[in-house]
């Protein structure tokens, strides 16, 4: 793959919601695990954990946590996003970055990939609780991978825009 | 892993460049792959203001003692405006962003560090060098170049995976 072919899979990472009923390699998934790892984060403390979840009934309870993530059932497998809870700013960046690296993995690899998201502590604590994982760490969001079921709408009910032009979102020198 | 695989897992915070500048072309490559970032609803709340001026690098790397001071030895940096509604969301969207510039930068064969302004004080510092309205958050930015000879930090390693993967519960 030519550097241009890679900065054009790059642009176009998207968020799928909707995937075959494909299993992902084990391979693949210990790949995109290792990218995950090698994240950077603030002096090295990498301060997360990842589970993975392919159960099928695990799947569907976390689904019915909330309506917008009621996909999360037909994905092939997640990887769940633990923190240690010892900074929200911090960590929140460090789970953004490690979410563009799986994306960017997924992609290249010919997969996608989406982030689904718990909202509100108790939304948070219920998910948790079916995952094991122990109250003061903190689980925002889920990775789900898979192949990309090209004839879905990805987005469903939503008006997709684009981006906003360059002009407007980038400044020189100031702001 | 595939080769461009092994391109992500590898790439590392830099913090000393070579003079060589960051070309025109490869500035506009960055700023696309930006651009393009996923955000929650599609908001894209941020605002990049692309620093190249040599001044006005070694002033914002000195808003924070010497802490990033290596962000003077740069061409260029990518100081990171957001302004999302909740912190967890803004946050996440700037790691995102920060993601992708490192990752794209390694690609075009440069390399590319995250430099953090400090506490409110030195954030303000910042902002006010850069223009940046006081009601936006602005904490880091990405600092981009040709890494010069031991710029990038060994990083200590990793933990094992096996310390840091579950397989459907925690415990």
């Amino acid at each position: 793959m030519e550097t241009s072919d890679i900065i054009e899979a790059m642009k176009k990472v998207r968020q799928t919601r909707i995937y075959q009923d494909k299993p992902v390699s084990k391979a693949d998934l210990d790949t995109l695990l290792e990218v995950a790892q090698w994240t950077g984060s603030a002096r090295n403390t990498q301060p997360w954990h990842f589970i993975v979840v392919e159960d099928k009934q695990t799947l569907g309870k976390l689904a019915a946590l909330r309506s917008n993530i009621d996909w999360v059932a037909n994905v092939p497998v997640v990887i769940a996003l633990v923190f240690d809870g010892e900074s929200t700013v911090l960590e929140s960046f460090d789970e953004g970055r490690i979410y563009e690296r799986l994306a960017i993995g997924a992609k290249l690899l010919g997969l996608g990939a989406g982030t689904a998201w718990f909202l509100g502590d108790e939304e948070e604590a219920a998910a948790k609780q079916l995952l094991g994982v122990p109250t003061e760490r903190v689980m925002h969001s889920l990775v789900a991978v898979g192949y990309v079921d090209a004839d879905a709408n990805q987005l469903p009910g939503r008006n997709y825009v684009g981006r906003k032009p360059l002009d407007e979102i980038v400044s020189y020198e100031t702001m | 892993m595939t080769s461009l695989l092994e391109e992500i897992r590898n790439v590392r915070q830099s913090r000393k460049f070579t003079d060589e500048l960051v070309t025109d072309d490869q500035l506009a490559t960055l700023l696309e792959v930006a651009q393009w970032t996923g955000s929650s609803q599609n908001t894209q709340p941020w605002h990049f203001i692309v620093i190249r001026d040599k001044d006005q690098l070694r002033k914002v790397s000195e808003v924070r003692g010497d802490a990033i001071k290596w962000v003077a030895t740069a061409p260029l940096a990518i100081a990171l405006v957001i302004s999302a509604k909740g912190e967890i969301s803004g946050a996440f969207d700037e790691g995102r962003v920060t993601e992708r510039l490192m990752i794209a930068a390694r690609m075009l064969g440069l390399g590319a560090g995250t430099a953090w302004y400090g506490d409110d004080t030195q954030r303000a510092a910042a902002k006010e060098l850069l223009g940046i309205p006081a009601e936006l958050s602005a904490r880091s930015m990405v600092v981009i170049g040709h890494p010069a000879p031991g710029a990038q930090s060994s990083g200590g390693g990793r933990k094992p995976l096996s310390e840091l993967v579950s397989y459907d519960r925690m415990s």
